[in-house]
């Protein structure tokens, strides 16, 4: 009979604590993904290798990635981590899915928006001040910046090699606020705008873009980022190359690989391996919750550096062709929520106010200028 | 979190705007590039 309860009768009462918080957060994280929807793809797995992670007593305790894990299946993610996110395999090959899933044609018609890719990056390094502040050291405190990015790949890579032990908090804060951005940028969008400025409408005159700058144009962004943000370049390089699949116009099947079995068995794998991070030990601390307060903190800011650089603009831009200020909003790189958002409190504003083409092309922009930031961030830190 | 310990730190905090100062002028330099790059390519009357 003991046998049979060994396991309970064994149990360290404080760690079971905070490992059954854990299956708290996990069957949290998979009730989002199941019931409203929310980044279901990652947190699902995610919540279920939580809960894997933080069965007691599960095996004997075994060096691995750099801290003592179960023997149980805690190994086999071990060896998935080692295999696929320590190097940041998985959230590269990731990137030429997302790359060959992209559409570049808004920002190549009206290269301008490109400006909101850029200034919508604020938040990540005014949280990178914030965590500063709080003691994190430069490491810790821009690998928890890069939420701001809205891009979990990019998340990924840059916690990884800054600092792996806050990855598990800064995944699950990247892709939960990712999923959240209707719900968090809505009363930014309204807390900075006048409603005269969000009904301000946006003529759509779309200049034709050659096939030939479609193909040169990854080309392109490859090689500046290269010469200037050289810690971006993995990142970037990946991206543009899925995106090259996709212009190319010879290679669709590959491109509908990327787009499609690529970046699912990828994900399915990078949800769960991820979870790899999220022990007990490591996760239930009050760092965790500052973590999570200023991953909302570098959302928030994002949107208002995107929305404060279109006021800007607009200061010397002539009537007529000034611009919506909510467009800045749509500068993150949460791809397509973020655009969604903007059109949809356009149209409540004014219901012939569309916005969708000019928020998709700051949406766009968002992917490069996340990326960008984020190799700027490994340069400074590495 | 092995390492952390909550505290203010104004040492940090405040180097941190260089880093803040240099990170946004990188992104728009190189944002600034390519839609250097981008108008040009557009303007070009072949590749039409």
């Amino acid at each position: 009979m003991d046998a049979l309860f060994k396991n309970l009768i064994e149990l360290d009462g404080g760690l079971f604590a905070k490992q059954l918080v854990m299956w708290v957060i996990g069957g949290i994280l998979i009730f989002l993904a199941i019931k409203k929807k929310m980044e279901p793809t990652l947190l699902l797995p995610m919540g279920f290798g939580a809960i894997l992670m933080n069965l007691p007593n599960n095996g004997e305790l075994v060096e691995m990635g750099g801290k003592l894990v179960p023997e149980g299946v805690a190994t086999v993610l071990g060896t998935l981590y080692e295999a696929g996110i320590a190097n940041e395999l998985f959230p590269l090959i990731l990137f030429i899915g997302i790359g060959a899933m992209i559409d570049f044609g808004p920002i190549l018609s009206n290269p301008k928006l490109m400006i909101f890719g850029a200034a919508a990056q604020f938040g990540i390094f005014m949280t990178l001040s914030l965590a500063s502040l709080f003691n994190f050291d430069f490491n810790q405190a821009a690998s928890i910046a890069i939420i701001g990015a809205a891009d979990g790949p990019t998340s990924i890579v840059v916690a990884t090699q800054l600092a792996p032990g806050l990855l598990g908090p800064i995944t699950v804060a990247a892709y939960s606020y990712m999923a959240l951005v209707p719900v968090v940028q809505p009363p930014i969008i309204k807390l900075c705008t006048t409603k005269k400025e969000r009904r301000i409408r946006m003529p759509y005159n779309p200049a034709s873009v050659s096939k030939f700058t479609r193909i040169l144009f990854p080309i392109i962004v490859t090689v500046i980022t290269g010469l200037l943000a050289p810690g971006a370049v993995a990142l970037v390089g990946f991206l543009m190359f899925g995106n090259l699949l996709r212009e190319c116009g010879v290679l669709e099947s590959l491109s509908e690989t990327a787009q499609k079995v690529l970046a699912n068995l990828v994900t399915l794998f990078l949800g769960i391996t991820v979870a790899f991070t999220m022990t007990a030990e490591q996760f239930v601390n009050w760092g965790t919750v500052l973590i999570l307060g200023l991953g909302l903190f570098a959302f928030v800011f994002d949107t208002f550096g995107g929305i404060m650089i279109a006021k800007l603009m607009n200061l010397f831009l002539p009537e007529g062709k000034k611009i919506n200020p909510m467009i800045g909003a749509a500068g993150i790189s949460a791809f397509p929520m973020s655009a969604r958002i903007v059109n949809k409190i356009g149209l409540e504003e004014d219901n012939q106010n569309f916005l969708l083409v000019h928020s998709i092309g700051a949406n766009v922009s968002g992917q490069i200028g996340s990326v960008i930031a984020g190799g700027l961030i490994l340069n400074f830190f590495l | 979190m092995e390492n952390y310990e909550f505290a203010i730190n104004f040492d940090n905090f405040l180097k941190s705007f260089e880093y803040m100062g240099f990170g946004m002028l990188g992104i728009f330099l190189v944002m600034g590039i390519l839609i250097g790059f981008i108008v040009a390519l557009n303007r070009i009357r072949f590749l039409k």
